[in-house]
């Protein structure tokens, strides 16, 4: 890319809001960097006790400034916004490549989001991909079970951040109903409660969760022999059920618990 | 209770049961249902009435059997009660087994604890034909309702169609419905005749042509009032079972045709053939013909999304798909002259019909070439599976394979390519031991069905 020039290193904060605006950085001036620097990621090492890493650069309104470079990427190609959430959502460490696919789309325009020959485009591709198949999948695998109050909760571990992509789904799905997603690895929650939204992170992301395993409900018990039930002992192929199910997701199906 | 005395057992040594636990009659009538190889939730868009579900066109698998089966609905019988006497049948009147029934309230309150516990998209239920066809499909319209109308369940409801039941039924199924089906089980009268006596194809189609055209009118009338309500959004499927009878594949695919083409089926599922009890109308098969199951599917796919017309798919002397290969990759040999399919030129319904091109991968050369060139090394990273689609794709006017060195010197390449039956034996799968390939052959003559 010979109209590109780097620019050091970039750092940001680990939010969506700072990744949107980087991207937007290196869509809007075709500028790239030599490195990134994602605070969150270095979070544990020496550079937590440095505090959260400055965004390079600080917008004075972080959450304006996003806003702002959103709606300019999203009506530049909805592709690509999509792809820059699906980034953030996956953990990885793909910010630079990201920023390139940014570079080039802003220089030679969407089309360069066509060619599948491109190893940046292709790398940041099948990481959303990942995330698409895992929201896919979470989607059907989430279990969720009855507290008490009536809240009904599903407990979840999944790979990418992705449990806010799930409340529309969900939302639909519970009609008037009250309910809660919980993100055990990343201690978040997502809850509808009374028609309104609610969010919540560490001790209190958990305490959406139900107090008894509810392992032996009434329901979980005939669900277990329904699911045992409608397998044709005669196609038997546990091979194939691994790979459509992987056991990473066993933990939370109570028909295969135990299991494998 | 009305069930009692529809449902006495007339054949069965065992006693029929009402009062059974819930439990063991989930178990029952399950095991009962698994033969339906139907599994889909997708195809329908419904909101929740203010209660509970929400159907969604893509579908969603909530779990997968130990076959390797997407659990995506309840999927179970409403009786496992029945007077037919189907050879093939698991609960067919002479079987010895145990007999129960459902009552409403016990199915809608599984699909709705089901449900909320995201285990379920929604229910499909099917019925052993315990009386006359009008009580029976009552019976299933009458579940339908409590969970539609008392629960607000807007979840996804696949309801079986029973042949015989009066139209003013079938109509009022479709409306609280999804999806509906009638299973034709055999692509041939005179196979039903042979297996399944009690049924009519006549029947069966009747129900299927009424359901098209209630679906056609409903269509438009949902475009002139917008509240109307829509007939089984999902549409129909039907099965078929696969190795019972001796029907070929070729009538088998013809028959698939002619309902997707003229009666507007969105699946047709075939059902490799479980042999439940001796029969002497029977083949004696080892196991279940899953790979001819697993063919007939990939013709399926051959006409729904790759564009081939039914006549393609075996237009040469076999009667029955390969067992060795796939039949897309046997038209393509039996087509050789179609090929080297050009990467830099062919249009997307060209790319579809070489072998180890999908719909992905065809779409993606044609998206790359808007910005460039399609690279022949950037092929297998876009999910172009090179081992079978060197043979049949060219760039530059060059077929691909020539442009490896390693297979520059293969044995069987002439002037004019590669040998046929040399390319045959390369691309052939592997054999899965476990997978029964028996093909039984045609003994009687095959009384096709007409279709108006």
């Amino acid at each position: 890319m010979s109209g590109a020039y780097p620019r050091g290193t970039w750092s940001y904060d680990g939010s969506l809001e700072g990744l949107i605006v980087l991207a937007h950085r290196a869509f809007s001036e075709l500028a790239i960097p030599d490195a990134v620097a994602n605070g969150l990621a270095a979070e544990g090492e020496l550079f937590a006790l440095l505090g959260p890493a400055p965004l390079y650069p600080a917008p004075a309104d972080l959450g304006r400034a996003a806003a702002a470079a959103s709606s300019e990427l999203r009506s530049f190609s909805g592709e690509l916004f999509d792809m820059i959430m699906r980034i953030w959502m996956s953990e990885e460490a793909l910010e630079l490549a990201l920023f390139r696919v940014c570079a080039e789309a802003g220089r030679y325009g969407s089309d360069v989001l066509l060619d599948h020959g491109r190893v940046d485009l292709r790398a940041i591709s099948r990481a959303s991909r990942r995330v698409i198949c895992e929201i896919h999948k979470i989607t059907g695998l989430a279990r969720f079970s009855p507290r008490g109050d009536g809240l009904y909760t599903a407990p979840l571990e999944p790979d990418a951040n992705i449990i806010a992509m799930l409340m529309p789904h969900f939302a639909r799905r519970f009609g008037s109903a009250d309910f809660a997603i919980v993100d055990l690895r990343r201690q978040l929650a997502f809850a509808r409660k009374g028609g309104r939204f609610e969010s919540a992170t560490g001790e209190e992301a958990l305490a959406f969760l139900p107090d008894a395993d509810g392992s032996d409900d009434e329901a979980v018990l005939l669900w277990k022999r329904y699911f045992k039930a409608t397998e044709n002992p005669s196609r038997k192929d546990p091979e194939l059920q691994r790979r459509l199910m992987p056991h990473r997701y066993w933990r939370y199906l109570p028909e295969v618990a135990g299991e494998g | 209770m009305t069930e009692l005395i529809f449902n006495l057992p007339l054949y069965s040594t065992r006693v029929y049961s009402i009062a059974m636990e819930l439990g063991e009659k989930l178990e029952l009538l399950t095991a009962s249902a698994r033969y339906d190889a139907s599994c889909a939730s997708s195809g329908s868009s419904r909101s929740s009435y203010g209660g509970l579900g929400a159907a969604s066109p893509a579908g969603v698998c909530h779990s997968w059997t130990g076959d390797g089966r997407c659990v995506s609905l309840l999927k179970v019988l409403y009786s496992n009660s029945c007077r037919k006497d189907c050879a093939y049948c698991a609960n067919r009147a002479s079987a010895d087994i145990a007999r129960t029934s459902f009552v409403p309230e016990e199915l809608v309150r599984l699909t709705m604890s089901f449900y909320k516990r995201n285990y379920i998209e929604g229910l499909f239920l099917s019925s052993g034909i315990f009386a006359d066809p009008d009580i029976v499909m009552e019976r299933l319209i009458e579940v339908a309702r409590i969970l539609r109308e008392r629960e607000r369940f807007g979840g996804y409801i696949h309801l079986k169609a029973i042949p015989g039941c009066g139209d003013s039924l079938l109509k009022k199924a479709g409306i609280y419905a999804d999806r509906l089906s009638a299973n034709i089980e055999f692509p041939t009268a005179s196979s039903l005749a042979l297996l399944a006596p009690e049924k009519s194809g006549t029947e069966i189609l009747g129900a299927m042509r009424f359901m098209r055209q209630t679906e056609a009118e409903s269509k438009e009338d949902s475009g002139r009032f917008h509240d109307a309500n829509r007939f089984a959004p999902a549409g129909q499927s039907t099965q078929l079972v696969i190795g019972a009878s001796p029907d070929d594949d070729r009538t088998i695919v013809r028959l698939a045709g002619a309902l997707y083409g003229r009666l507007g089926l969105r699946r047709v599922y075939y059902s490799a053939f479980v042999p439940v009890s001796p029969d002497p109308r029977l083949p004696l098969l080892s196991g279940p013909p899953l790979l001819r199951e697993h063919r007939l599917y990939q013709a399926d796919w051959l006409m729904r999304f790759y564009g081939f017309r039914v006549e393609e798919i075996l237009d040469g002397e076999e009667a029955n798909l390969s067992s060795d290969i796939d039949p897309k990759t046997a038209w393509a040999l039996r087509h050789l002259d179609f090929f080297p399919v050009d990467i830099d030129k062919a249009e997307y319904a060209e790319l579809l019909r070489v072998p180890g091109v999908g719909v992905t991968g065809a779409s993606r050369i044609v998206s790359t070439r808007r910005s460039g060139r399609v690279k022949p090394e950037d092929l297998p990273r876009m999910g172009i599976v090179m081992k079978r689609a060197r043979w049949f794709l060219g760039s530059r006017g060059r077929p691909l394979y020539s442009l490896v060195e390693a297979i520059a010197d293969a044995p069987a390449l002439g002037p004019s390519g590669p040998d046929p039956d040399w390319l045959r034996r390369i691309l052939a799968d592997a054999p899965k031991a476990k997978k029964s390939t028996s093909y039984p052959r045609a003994a009687v003559p095959q009384i096709e069905f007409s279709f108006a």
